[in-house]
């Protein structure tokens, strides 16, 4: 018994749990993760009070600080078609091949004027360098929002989307029972049993919607002129894409300065 | 590393078949999880963009009926500019009443302020018998506005309970009142 022995204790720890938790974290967060659109604008949203989540059969009209208008069609089935009549429209669907069509399906979103457009698929041009080879002015490309409505090129491309659509929706009514036809063909979901009420929600959620997301300083004059090109379509639901903030309590005073 | 070891305590000495631990260390793969964690909650967007829905006039539609009740003391015009000098938002009210000269009254550019604004105004048409619980606020907004004031007013529309409203295009003359009241300001 002569020395004295100091237990000598392992310093690690049991990793397992905290392994358990991370991969835990992390599946959730692979599973709800959506990525950021990659937009060549910067847009800041303006904040508001509303709670609708924006859906997925949109067309987006992107607009930035300095009024440059570019389109995002989600649904990217659509596409090829879409461009295919609006080119058809402006005259330059003889230019445009399978690979220009594949190309513009690969985009989510653009903002150029047709002839220009046309130029960019064929060069497949995707950076600012690339855009100004083939003679494109990057911080000037933007949809033509004219007051003239023949060289309104964003109302063609409206019009287009909101076909394509339609078309779809034709031809899915087509083959619903009458029963259901008739539930989604009420205005409100008054008076519904709540299966009845699914079915009318769902509905209204795939219905098609223009949404316009502006940036906080865009100009209202460009808003304005987009707004009117909708109305002429007979679009007069818009959606505008905004932040939530914190909804108030009607008539409270005590909220926070936004 | 991961695994504790116990074989060193108190029984140090005992000898014994050979154990081979079956522990696999673990720090590596918890450092891999949580790159990856960081990776994803830097990259998600959380929330599903919000939409907020607006409702404009059809073109077609008659517009006579409505503009006949648009004016008057049950109606509020409201104007909004922008200060390209000091950098602000700027909101304006009057309300055209007969045989008054049009007067406008500057609402300070805040939630708050606003939505007191709607609510006092609210109250007032809605207890006017002559207004049959019609208050219609037009918002008129200058081209250099921002489109973020548009949101703020129609939001407040919402907040408040204003369901009618209506965004129409700015008259010369009201853009003569602001140039007026700004002039008069100054003084």
């Amino acid at each position: 018994m002569g020395k004295v022995k100091i237990p000598r204790k392992n310093p690690s720890l049991d990793m397992t749990a905290m392994c358990d938790m991370a991969f835990l974290l992390l599946t959730f967060f692979i599973l709800t993760a959506q990525f950021k659109p990659e937009t060549p604008l910067q847009v800041d949203a303006p904040s508001s009070s509303s709670n609708e989540d924006e859906t997925q059969r949109v067309l987006k009209i992107i607009v930035d600080t300095t009024g440059r208008v570019f389109l995002e069609i989600k649904d990217h089935t659509k596409r090829e078609e879409i461009l295919r009549n609006v080119a058809k429209h402006f005259g330059v669907a003889g230019e445009l091949g399978k690979e220009e069509y594949d190309e513009f399906v690969g985009r989510q979103t653009f903002g150029a004027p047709i002839k220009d457009l046309v130029k960019i698929l064929k060069a497949k041009a995707i950076s600012a360098e690339a855009y100004q080879k083939i003679g494109i002015d990057p911080k000037k490309m933007s949809i033509p929002v004219d007051t003239i409505p023949k060289n309104n090129q964003l109302s063609w491309w409206v019009l287009y989307t909101r076909e394509a659509y339609f078309a779809e929706d034709r031809a899915r009514k087509d083959t619903m029972s009458k029963e259901r036809l008739d539930i989604i063909s009420r205005p409100t979901a008054e008076g519904l049993t709540p299966e009845q009420k699914k079915i009318w929600e769902e509905e209204r959620k795939r219905q098609f919607k223009v949404v316009i997301f502006g940036d906080r300083n865009s100009r209202f004059g460009m808003m304005k002129q987009i707004i009117e090109t909708l109305r002429n379509r007979k679009i007069n639901r818009i959606h505008l894409v905004t932040n939530l903030r914190q909804a108030p309590q009607a008539g409270g005073s005590q909220e926070s300065k936004n | 590393m991961a695994e504790i070891d116990t074989s060193q305590g108190g029984g140090g000495k005992k000898k014994g078949a050979k154990k081979v631990s079956t522990k696999v260390d673990m720090t590596p793969m918890v450092d891999l999880a949580f790159l990856l964690i960081t990776f994803f909650m830097l990259t998600t967007t959380f929330n599903t963009p919000k939409v907020m829905q607006v409702l404009m006039p059809d073109k077609t539609e008659n517009k006579k009926e409505k503009q006949d009740e648009s004016f008057g003391k049950c109606t509020v015009i409201v104007l909004g500019d922008y200060d390209e000098v000091k950098k602000q938002n700027r909101l304006y009210w009057y309300q055209v009443i007969k045989g008054q000269q049009p007067e406008l009254t500057e609402i300070e550019y805040s939630s708050e302020k606003m939505r007191e604004f709607f609510s006092k105004k609210k109250k007032e048409v809605i207890n006017d018998p002559d207004c049959k619980q019609k208050f219609v606020v037009v918002i008129k907004l200058k081209d250099q506005a921002r489109f973020s004031t548009m949101v703020d007013i129609l939001d407040e529309m919402a907040i408040v309970g204003v369901s009618r409203y209506g965004i129409q295009d700015i008259e010369p003359r009201e853009l003569d009142l602001i140039k007026s009241f700004n002039a008069q300001a100054k003084k």
